[in-house]
């Protein structure tokens, strides 16, 4: 079954960032999908079931955390492992990110070759 | 350009995908677009690979990503739409694979900041620096130098060299008597070399490294050492990029090396005050022995005596011994200085007395006297020394020191300087007598310099008024009121005949 990792970002350019990335993992089979706001996220998780999602928290109509919450809770979609992506670094974004969900909490400026190692471990891929 | 292909361009997901089609449409269907193997992107698998020569190719930077076959003036409109915005992408992709690295770059600084506050261990400040240095700058050979600060000679603190190494240039990229890392300690900026063969500076292994970089370690105005990178691979050349890059290092890794440093010497200066203090108390246990070893039995007299160092070891002293015909000697003294210096000196001038024949009190303040002058460097001391008889009738030599009392009065004394400021000197006896019961009461300055946190003194007065008591309560009364300085309290009381 194809692998997949949805990139939730409202800037283009993070969402290239994080895109080329993550193209190495292209080759491997992992498909890679983007939405540009909350609730276009929301949709895409619905409809292809991403097993990973890199979710920027400050994007307009419907932020971050609360689409982790809807994921996570009210879609029941445990399994997708979500990994919260912000600018903002305090202690209590982390622990609003604990709340609601999330699997992991990583800054920006995001470290690329942390990011790719973190895909490959949640994908089951070799390191 | 890596990831760039038309097939991505093309992908129904992109933006590029609708414009690009309704193109082909407008251009009546006839347009076949295929990638650079030949495999259909767009429009119909009809004959786009046959006739090679009519096919526009689609390029960027020399590199052909595909072709766009079809009727000439539509092929040729969709090929330079595609070329457009395959090149667009490929700047695009350029500029975000410049800011990936530089997201690396403030990420491996970060993790080495953290690395090194965590650190407080040259070796592991050298390690971790050489290690996220070589993750951000191609090297082959990194070393750290630090300068000795006792020598001033550089010394490597941490190295690496390739896994397959032949053992030729194994210290690393620079030794300690590289004349790169000499000259780059000298000016105190960093510096690249990228044809190390070629520089005069070169010696030995280094002929072997083609390109080599070197920062200063610097904390302020103080250069600690160097680090330095090199590459042995031929095609190696170091930028401004990597010099600013492994410049940013250095200044991380001087601060943790000073931290380093600094740590350092607070573990060896507490490791050396622990010392003292083992010697000090050494010294005081040692002191304690000399001094008890004073007390002797003194038939027909009562003496009584007190020594309260203010530190582990003090400067003052007494010696008790008896002297032909039931007579008694006393001497208290004190010793110029502090500490081990004066503790010191004290069991010079216990193993002088000891030593001594004469029982005349001003022979032996006139032996101590030339015994502390000829040694030298000893400081001085102040003694009072006393020689009573069975009969009561005493005397008593005065180096300076403080009068003894007698019935709570200070007994005049002849002006004399302290021993050991200048050899030869002589002292003279001043005579009295002791009735039964009465008591001459010898003690060092400690008692009435003693100082109230008031700052007020103890005083003679006090002194005096306190010396009918025992010398355990003259030298707690003045150690209660405010102790700065070794109390000595000495009695000597003529016993009544049985």
């Amino acid at each position: 079954m194809t692998k997949k990792i949805l990139i939730v970002d409202d800037e283009p350019h993070l969402r290239t960032l994080i895109q080329q990335t993550l193209e190495e993992l292209e080759d491997e089979g992992v498909e890679l999908f983007t939405a540009t706001n909350g609730e276009e996220a929301l949709e895409t998780i619905r409809e292809v079931q991403p097993n990973l999602v890199f979710l920027d928290v400050m994007m307009p109509r419907k932020n971050g955390f609360d689409v982790c919450h809807a994921v996570k809770n009210e879609l029941g979609m445990t399994h997708v492992h979500i990994v919260l992506l912000t600018a903002k670094g305090q202690e209590f974004d982390r622990q609003r990110g604990q709340e609601v969900g999330a699997d992991l909490y990583m800054t920006k400026p995001f470290d690329p070759d942390a990011l790719v190692a973190k895909a490959r471990s949640v994908l089951g891929l070799p390191a | 350009m890596p990831g760039l292909s038309l097939r991505a361009l093309l992908s129904p997901k992109s933006g590029a995908y609708a414009a690009v089609k309704a193109l082909c449409d407008v251009a009546g269907g006839d347009l076949t677009i295929v990638d650079s193997a030949g495999r259909v992107l767009l429009g119909a698998d009809s004959d786009a690979n046959a006739d090679t020569d009519s096919r526009i190719p689609v390029a960027v930077d020399d590199s052909v990503l595909g072709f766009v076959a079809g009727p000439g003036a539509a092929s040729a409109a969709v090929a330079q739409l595609l070329t457009l915005l395959a090149s667009r992408e490929s700047q695009q992709r350029a500029l975000a694979a410049e800011t990936l690295h530089l997201y690396r770059e403030i990420n491996l600084i970060e993790q080495l900041s953290e690395e090194l506050a965590a650190v407080l261990n040259i070796q592991a400040v050298a390690k971790s620096a050489l290690a996220q240095a070589q993750r951000l700058i191609p090297a082959t050979h990194g070393s750290m130098l630090l300068v000795d600060k006792l020598t001033g000679t550089l010394r490597t603190e941490g190295s690496f060299v390739p896994e397959s190494g032949n053992g030729s240039h194994s210290i690393g990229a620079l030794a300690p008597d590289s004349l790169f890392a000499a000259s780059v300690l000298d000016r105190g900026t960093a510096e690249i070399v990228n044809d190390c063969a070629g520089d005069p500076r070169a010696r030995g292994a280094e002929c072997n490294l083609r390109a080599l970089i070197c920062a200063p370690l610097r904390a302020g105005q103080h250069t600690a050492g160097l680090i330095a990178l090199a590459s042995a691979d031929t095609e190696a050349s170091y930028s401004a990029a990597n010099l600013k890059l492994l410049n940013t290092i250095a200044l991380q890794t001087a601060a943790a090396v000073e931290n380093a440093m600094l740590c350092a010497e607070m573990v060896e200066s507490a490791r050396e005050r622990a010392a003292y203090a083992a010697e000090l108390q050494a010294a005081s246990s040692v002191q304690q022995l000399l001094l008890q070893g004073t007390s002797r039995p003194t038939p027909g007299f009562r003496v009584d005596s007190v020594y309260l160092p203010a530190s582990e070891v003090g400067g003052d002293f007494f010696y008790v011994q008896p002297a032909p015909g039931g007579s008694l000697l006393v001497i208290v003294g004190d010793v110029s200085g502090k500490g081990l210096t004066a503790a010191m000196r004290v069991a010079l001038i216990l193993g002088v007395l000891r030593r001594e024949t004469s029982y005349d009190p001003a022979e032996i303040l006139f032996s101590l006297n030339n015994a502390l002058a000829t040694q030298g460097q000893l400081g001085f001391a102040t003694a009072c020394c006393v020689r009573i008889a069975p009969t009561g009738e005493f005397a008593f030599a005065n180096a300076g020191h403080i009068a003894p009392y007698k019935s709570c009065s200070e007994l005049e004394t002849i002006p004399a300087l302290p021993l050991g400021l200048l050899a030869d000197q002589s002292y003279e006896l001043v005579e009295g007598k002791l009735k039964d019961g009465e008591s001459l009461v010898l003690l060092s300055d400690g008692v009435p310099e003693a100082r109230a946190q008031s700052g007020e003194l103890f005083g003679f007065e006090r002194t005096g008024s306190l010396c009918s008591q025992a010398a355990g309560e003259i030298a707690r009364t003045a150690q209660q009121f405010g102790q700065e300085d070794d109390i000595t309290v000495v009695t000597l009381t003529m016993e009544p005949a049985a």
